[in-house]
């Protein structure tokens, strides 16, 4: 787990241990919703001794101790322990599991890092945790024809990092790079401050070969893209491991930009630097990233990383343009003169490359100083139309005010994609209460400001109930109905993104226990 | 209530004019048994629905529900024309930057054919701009995926399931898409080769080109000249054995920047200068090139590395050929009447990778897969929708 994401909240690390318990219930009701097969996840011996034909008993794990720390990835704030981890080395492997699962009716979950910040692979109700971690090759890459074949364990960082020197990189670059897996971006379809200019995870995924629930290795698109027929890789994307085990992604590179000029401009209120955002947008300039920190977290920063940041400003823009270096300068410089228009005090050009990759660092580092902030923090994932960001940003400081809940941001200005960050202390339950009370209404005004509550982290079991603000019952229905095309008894990662029978058992949990997660 | 008319072949026209009008069109025909088609009746005679089928038309929802500029987002009811589009967000000074060629063509066609042009080389297709969907499946259950903002991951991406759906899985009422700035000067470049290796090479510089194309489009005329097309919708003489087409775009010092790099790149051809009555701009390029669909005409997605082996291969075996280099899109005319043009690229493409198809025959509906399959009889489980 990521730094600050972990440690066990008070009154739930027994949680998975009591048949009592709302998690529990919560699987038991999924498990004996109308088409669900499983109707109790029972692991025998025989069941054991199979998987371990499969895996070998050194990739196998079993034991209470060793299976707790999969109890919980980023999102600590529900915990449930799988009843055995396994670690397939390849997708033939994968396949004997998925289907030892599907003949033991035993429900199961990939997980990758585990950095999800929505619970995406918690093991509701048990079973089987596929870990796909010992799957990180790099198969291939073509630098002619811009593509690369992964396993899914790859980390993230790692292509980038295989393709240094050859002029191409792989354009998806989540803060959390240097730990989350290729597999896991797949399966949420992750994003980063790059994004903004060169899209999300399935803007560059061609190809996806993964393992069905019924045991099937499935392979849609391809290095040529999808062919004839459906953009199955695109609806497979982001599905949260709903659909199947990945074993294989082929995905697009990206030329590396020629040139790029970062800026840091410096503003003494937090509306007046919305008011840039909203300038530069609405000139119809895409900037490459457009990311925004305010006080709170410039100084954390600053204490963590000594930058140099101006502890008096009341928020920081981290604006990179890239392209041709014939054209870059004025791109800056047209920014330059947009934020001083919108009242910046300052518009630093990073000097270095070394600078450059600090401030860099700096940001996608960020969650790790917020430990200094607080004893814990909670991160929310809404968006908002990019011109909505004044509206919301004050809307998230009165809400600060009224329930005294220090709130400090650091997020993808540009998309319009907010990462508020809740600081608490967990051992304070009416705190708590307060820091859940002001969370739900941030996520509302997002939806009601027409946006969406997550624009990267995904639904996991963390906001599925907020998937009927969202959505229409028929547009679920519908949803739910794709869901069984690809999983029909729903054994593959139960209890997540869908708001289908049992979600409900969830936000109980959710309003009085907020998690001290990882910021980003 | 719907309106109906019926259409030069007696067919019957239906044109909704809300969603609530397209549900009860949906029941309508699931309570008769009758089936439905979103295909117009084109000029190619594509339309080959038998009479039992009701042709809905989407013309009456053509309005605008949501333009907010600044947020570089547009919804529209899927009905109205791309051309329309088009103009609305010129005003702007933004786009959508997937080529349209037919001013006919409605919203709701473009992204169920997943229409794409020269620029998909520098922008992208569909399924990068779609951010929202709202339709109609074959229960006449309205349903929606994605929304209004640039980045979201609540729900199954349904959007990009729709795109290239033509009309199989439900009938496209709105549409969302993410817009891009209207870029201040395009430019474009043709240059011609004689010669497959000079060819190749060019392909391969510009692959790492310092110039940044956002289209690389090219024609390859066969021999023997007898077989050459005769139609000249495109800007460069067809007696030209490789001709590539190069746009570029940004500001005037940028454009003339990179046609520097890209002369660099090329040097192994020569660069075709226009005598006036050429048109070389982009939009001429991507209005023409490509879009002369012929009856037959098959397209091969390979890799881009291996477009000129296909291109040189299928010319000597008399065929002419044209399309995105960059992307290793190639379409083949069937000029030559007397072989099975299918089967001919078919065994060339096998020896490079690739997939081969034809509009007409090759339907997603028709995809044999069990996935498509379930996916097909989830959305559409009484076969309403005409494949
Ligand atoms: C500090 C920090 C910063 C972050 N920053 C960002 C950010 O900038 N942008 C962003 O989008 N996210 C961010 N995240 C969230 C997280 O890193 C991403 O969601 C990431 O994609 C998860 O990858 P993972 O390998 O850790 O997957 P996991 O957490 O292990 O799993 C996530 C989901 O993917 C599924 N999954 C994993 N592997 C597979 C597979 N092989 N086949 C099928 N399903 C699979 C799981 O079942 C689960 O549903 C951040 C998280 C942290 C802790
Ligand atoms: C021989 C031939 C080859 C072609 N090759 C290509 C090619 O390679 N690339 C390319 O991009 N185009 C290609 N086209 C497509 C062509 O450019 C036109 O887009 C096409 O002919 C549109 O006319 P239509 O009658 O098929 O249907 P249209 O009415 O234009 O509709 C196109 C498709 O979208 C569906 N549709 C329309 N409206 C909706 C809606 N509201 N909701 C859901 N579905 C809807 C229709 O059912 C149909 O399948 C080709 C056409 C022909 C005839």
């Amino acid at each position: 787990m990521p730094g600050g994401a972990s440690g066990a909240l008070a009154g739930f690390s027994d949680l998975t241990a009591n048949t009592e318990s709302p998690l529990f219930r919560l699987a038991e009701s999924h498990m004996s919703s109308a088409e669900t097969v499983t109707t109790n996840c029972v692991i025998t011996a025989e069941f054991l001794k199979e998987l371990a034909a499969v895996v070998g008993p050194a990739r196998l794990l079993s034991s209470k101790d060793e299976l707790l720390v999969y109890e919980c990835d980023g999102y600590v704030v529900e915990k449930s322990v799988p009843d055995v981890v396994v670690f397939p080395e390849n997708a033939a492997e994968v396949v004997a599991i998925v289907t030892a699962c599907g003949k033991h009716r035993i429900p199961f979950v990939p997980r990758g890092a585990g950095t999800s910040l929505a619970g995406g692979c918690l093991p509701v109700g048990g079973g089987v945790m596929i870990a796909m971690t010992k799957m990180r090759q790099i198969v291939d890459i073509n630098l002619r024809d811009r593509y690369a074949v992964v396993e899914p364990g790859v980390v993230n960082v790692n292509l980038t990092r295989a393709l240094a020197g050859t002029g191409f990189h792989y354009a998806p670059d989540p803060s959390s790079q240097g730990a989350c897996t290729l597999g896991g971006n797949v399966a949420t379809n992750s994003g980063g401050p790059h994004t903004l200019k060169y899209g999300v995870t399935v803007n560059h995924v061609l190809g996806v070969e993964f393992v069905s629930p019924q045991g099937e290795l499935i392979q849609i698109g391809g290095p040529c893209g999808r062919g004839n027929g459906f953009d199955l890789p695109g609806l497979f994307v982001g599905s949260e491991g709903t659909f199947g085990v990945v074993t294989k992604i082929w995905v697009r590179i990206t030329r590396n930009p020629a040139a790029y000029r970062t800026m840091l401009a410096i503003f003494d209120s937090v509306d007046d630097t919305t008011q840039a955002i909203s300038n530069i947008i609405g000139a119809g300039i895409v900037p490459a990233a457009l990311e925004m920190m305010d006080k709170g977290i410039v100084a954390a920063l600053e204490q963590a990383f000594h930058f140099g940041f101006p502890l008096d400003a009341e928020a920081v823009l981290l604006i990179e343009v890239d392209g041709l270096e014939v054209a870059v300068d004025a791109e800056a410089e047209t920014i330059t003169r947009l934020c001083k228009d919108s009242g910046a005090r300052e518009v630093r050009l990073s000097q270095t490359e070394k600078e450059r990759a600090l401030l860099w660092k700096c940001r996608k580092q960020a969650f790790g100083a917020i430990g200094r902030l607080s004893p814990s923090y909670c991160t929310q994932d809404g968006v908002v139309p990019r011109t909505k960001v004044p509206e919301i940003l004050r809307f998230i400081a009165e809400v600060s005010k009224r329930h005294d809940i220090r709130i400090v941001n650091v997020f993808h200005a540009g998309d319009g994609n907010l990462h508020p960050i809740l600081l608490f202390d967990e051992r304070n339950a009416e705190q708590v209460k307060r820091v859940m009370l002001a969370s739900d209404e941030i996520l509302g005004k997002c939806i009601d400001l027409g946006g969406s509550v997550t624009g990267e982290h995904g639904i996991g079991v963390e906001k599925i109930s907020f998937m009927n603000r969202l959505f229409t019952d028929e547009d679920l229905t519908v949803m739910e109905d794709v869901r069984k095309a690809f999983n029909p008894d729903g054994r593959c990662s139960p209890g997540k993104l869908l708001p289908t029978a049992g979600a409900c058992g969830m936000e109980h949990i959710e309003k009085q226990h907020p998690g001290r997660k990882a910021a980003m | 209530m719907t309106n109906s008319s019926a259409n030069d072949s007696g067919q019957q026209l239906l044109m909704p004019a809300s969603t609530a009008e397209v549900v009860e069109l949906l029941r309508a025909a699931v309570g008769s048994g009758s089936r439905l088609s979103t295909n117009r009746v084109t000029a190619a005679g594509t339309n080959s629905a038998p009479d039992s089928v009701r042709r809905v038309d989407l013309q009456k929802m053509n309005e605008v529900v949501d333009y907010p500029a600044r947020d570089m987002t547009v919804t529209v009811q899927a009905g109205m024309a791309v051309s329309e589009l088009t103009k609305i967000l010129a005003e702007e000074n933004q786009q959508l930057p997937i080529d349209e060629f037919d001013p006919l063509l409605s919203v709701g066609a473009l992204v169920a054919g997943d229409i794409a042009g020269p620029r998909q080389y520098g922008y992208g297709t569909l399924r990068d701009y779609v951010i929202g969907i709202e339709a109609v499946d074959g229960q006449g259950r309205i349903f929606h995926a994605g929304g209004r903002v640039v980045k979201n991951v609540a729900g199954y991406d349904l959007c990009r399931l729709m795109v290239g759906s033509r009309g199989s899985l439900g009938i496209l009422t709105q549409l969302t898409f993410k817009l891009k700035p209207l870029p201040e000067q395009t430019t474009l470049r043709s240059f011609r080769f004689d010669d497959a290796a000079d060819f190749e090479s060019a392909l391969t510089k510009l692959n790492v080109s310092a110039a940044n194309p956002v289209l690389l489009d090219f024609n390859f005329a066969s021999s023997p000249p007898a077989q050459q097309p005769t139609d000249d919708s495109d800007c460069v003489q067809k007696d030209i054995p490789y001709a590539l087409h190069i746009g570029v775009e940004g500001a005037p010092e940028a454009c003339s920047w990179q046609i520097e790099q890209l002369r660099n790149d090329c040097a192994g051809g020569e660069e075709v200068t226009s005598d006036g009555s050429l048109d070389l701009s982009v939009d001429h390029h991507c209005r023409n090139a490509g879009y002369g669909w012929q009856d037959n005409e098959v397209r091969i997605r390979t890799f881009p590395s291996k477009l000129v082996a296909v291109a040189t291969e299928l010319g000597a075996r008399g065929y002419s050929t044209q399309g995105h280099a960059g992307n290793g899109i190639l379409f083949v005319q069937d000029r030559t009447g007397d072989t099975d043009v299918r089967t001919v690229c078919r065994d060339i493409v096998s020896r490079h990778g690739g997939t081969v198809s034809e509009w007409t025959v090759d339907h997603p509906a028709k995809n044999p897969d069990p996935l498509s399959a379930k996916l097909r009889s989830t959305f559409d489980p009484r076969s309403i929708f005409t494949a």
